[in-house]
């Protein structure tokens, strides 16, 4: 069952509606009897004691000596007085006033209290001993003057009593309103907090110790929950990314696979196919030895030979992705110095319309590996920014050292140096991206590319423990990052690198 | 409701008035004798006839009437009795003692003497 709310000006004045439902009609019989109690008992004073004064005059005075007077002085009893009825019986008299207005109830009734006998009369009889005759007074007094009264002071003491209550339920409404007026500025308060307000204190402006109290309250609560909720979202943003992190790792890990197996197949294929090329390479090269003379043979011969040369490169490149890349005696090596020499070589081969520019890191770690195979890796991005870039452009060769977190968790930090080649191209869009380091892959004319280049550039970084990144979008160019794990500064075999080179200027 | 004396009390009548002064606590005094009221309230409707017929007042304005006297003249408020028997015992007792009590309490008792009728049904 729901329960029933309100609000605190309402419910103040409900209270006051109920207490004053009790009180009320309790105060109302109280004062009512209170003021009937009193004029009653100023009616009957009033009547006992004009009743007692003639009743006197009677028996003191003369008047009973004869019929006449006493007649006079029983008029003169309803004339002074709110008498409605006098009358003398008894001791040999029946003399009643002419101007009585009543009649004696039969039986003859005498009355002792305002109402009684139910004919707005009050009786009473009052015994005269007068020289000896017993007689009976008997006086009868208005009681409708009194009532009237009565009834009228009543409604005074409704109408006063209900301007009483309308004045306390407006006053009840007016309190209620003045004390929920801090409790409502605090609920506004909260509920900027609840819509994401963290700014706001929660207070009220009131001197109501209570209120002060709980606003005091709440707000050590609001500090603790804008604290909670502030560690809730580090916390979350922290697993994203490292949850973004883990999807980067597992597409790495995927492609990776992907292009294992590519490499086995293909270097299975290169193993085969290169002991199949030398038999015919080395017939070749003895028929032309025999081949003393120019003719045509000769030409077939070494047109034979040329293509089986290529097709050994080719078997060279397919291997060298394939794992069957020889690179033993890897040494520390600084990569600007590598970079250097390649784009001293590459910039005489690029056509002016490419611009090739530096933008080498200083005081780069050294890296564990070798020059020779960096050089290639080097060689074949650029040759494939230059032919992104046909038209033109910056091709930027750089250097960074960066901080990369080390395991899912990122609580330890590995420095990593990153060589990277960025070219003003073409782009590329995702799909191609997904597919770029596989040998074969080309975007390029059938005829005018192998497809190799960038699989031995992936080749080269995976065998040298680098990873190759790539990062590109059509029409916003190319980059590729390869990112090498920096040697430590005690390293011995940075120290051995240096003795050697020692030596030999020695 | 008859006053009543008692049988060996010199008075023999009393007006009204001298009722009246009597029971409001003022000296009354018959033959070199102040008399004494006694209050009888052992019956509710003999103490309001009482009130209607002797002192002319309501109770309230006849409890506020002898205060006024007693502080006023130093006079003496009829002493209360509760019970008939008590009552008429005092009564009978004091010549000076002067009280009311119905007439069919006093008819047979002759220790006391009915001085007036002051009131009938």
């Amino acid at each position: 069952m729901a329960r029933v709310t309100s609000t605190l000006a309402s419910r103040i004045a409900l209270v006051a509606l109920a207490a004053h439902a009790v009180l009320l009609p309790l105060l109302f019989y109280g004062l009512t009897h209170v003021v009937e109690r009193g004029l009653a008992d100023q009616f009957i004073a009033q009547v006992r004691g004009f009743a007692r004064v003639v009743a006197d005059d009677f028996e003191l005075g003369d008047a009973l000596d004869s019929a006449e007077r006493a007649r006079t002085l029983l008029d003169s009893a309803i004339l002074r007085g709110d008498g409605v009825y006098a009358e003398l019986r008894g001791g040999g008299l029946d003399i009643r006033s002419t101007l009585s207005a009543a009649t004696l109830p039969n039986p003859k009734r005498q009355d002792f209290d305002l109402g009684q006998g139910g004919d707005d009369v009050y009786f009473l009889m009052l015994p005269i001993d007068h020289a000896g005759r017993q007689v009976e007074l008997w006086l009868g007094f208005d009681e409708k003057p009194t009532q009237v009264l009565i009834t009228d002071v009543r409604e005074r003491i409704l109408v006063a009593l209900g301007v009483y209550l309308a004045l306390t339920l407006t006053l009840a409404l007016l309190i209620g309103r003045w004390l929920s007026r801090p409790l409502t500025e605090l609920q506004q308060r909260s509920r900027r907090v609840a819509s994401g307000d963290y700014a706001v204190t929660l207070g009220a402006h009131t001197s109501l110790r209570e209120v002060v109290e709980l606003g005091q309250d709440l707000d050590r609560m609001r500090g603790e929950l804008v604290g909670i909720g502030e560690r809730l979202r580090r916390e979350i943003a922290a697993k994203e990314a490292i949850e973004a992190e883990r999807r980067t790792l597992e597409e790495q890990l995927r492609r990776k696979h992907r292009l294992e197996t590519v490499g086995t197949l293909a270097g299975g294929v290169a193993h085969e196919f290169n002991n199949a090329l030398v038999p015919i390479m080395l017939y070749t090269e003895s028929l032309l030895l025999d081949a003393l003379t120019d003719g045509p043979e000769r030409e077939q011969l070494e047109g034979i030979l040329s293509a089986a040369r290529r097709a050994r490169d080719i078997v060279r490149k397919v291997l060298t992705f394939s794992r069957s890349f020889d690179l033993t005696g890897l040494e520390p090596i600084r990569l600007e110095a590598v970079a250097e020499e390649m784009i001293k070589l590459f910039t005489a081969l690029v056509p002016p319309s490419i611009r090739v520019e530096r933008a080498f890191a200083a005081e780069t770690p050294l890296v564990l590996g070798d020059a020779g195979a960096v050089t290639q890796l080097l060689m074949n991005l650029c040759t494939n920014a230059y032919q992104a870039m046909q038209g033109g452009g910056v091709l930027t060769v750089g250097t960074a050292c960066i901080e990369a977190a080390n395991g899912p968790a990122g609580d330890e930090r590995r420095s990593l140096v990153e060589l990277y080649v960025r070219d003003t191209g073409h782009g590329m869009d995702a799909a191609t991206i997904e597919r770029i380091f596989e040998p074969f892959f080309t975007t390029r004319e059938v005829g005018t590319g192998t497809g190799l280049g960038l699989a031995v550039a992936h080749g080269i970084a995976t065998h040298l423990g680098a990873t190759i990144l790539v990062e590109s979008a059509p029409g916003h160019g190319t980059t590729f990052r390869v990112r090498f794990r920096a040697m430590p500064a005690d390293d011995e075999r940075i120290a051995d690198a240096a003795r050697g080179l020692e030596r030999s200027a020695g | 409701m008859v006053l009543i004396v008692s049988a060996d009390s010199p008075v023999t009548h009393l007006d009204a008035i001298d009722v009246r002064k009597l029971f409001l606590g003022l000296s009354v005094i018959r033959n070199d004798l102040s008399l004494r009221a006694l209050d009888n309230r052992s019956d509710e409707k003999l103490r309001q006839a009482f009130l209607q017929n002797v002192v002319a007042m309501p109770e309230a304005a006849y409890e506020k009437r002898v205060l006024a006297i007693m502080l006023q003249q130093g006079a003496h408020r009829p002493q209360p009795f509760a019970t008939t028997p008590a009552l008429l015992a005092a009564v009978a007792a004091d010549p000076a003692a002067v009280s009311v009590a119905w007439s069919t309490d006093v008819a047979q008792d002759r220790r006391l003497r009915v001085l007036r009728v002051l009131w009938r049904e």
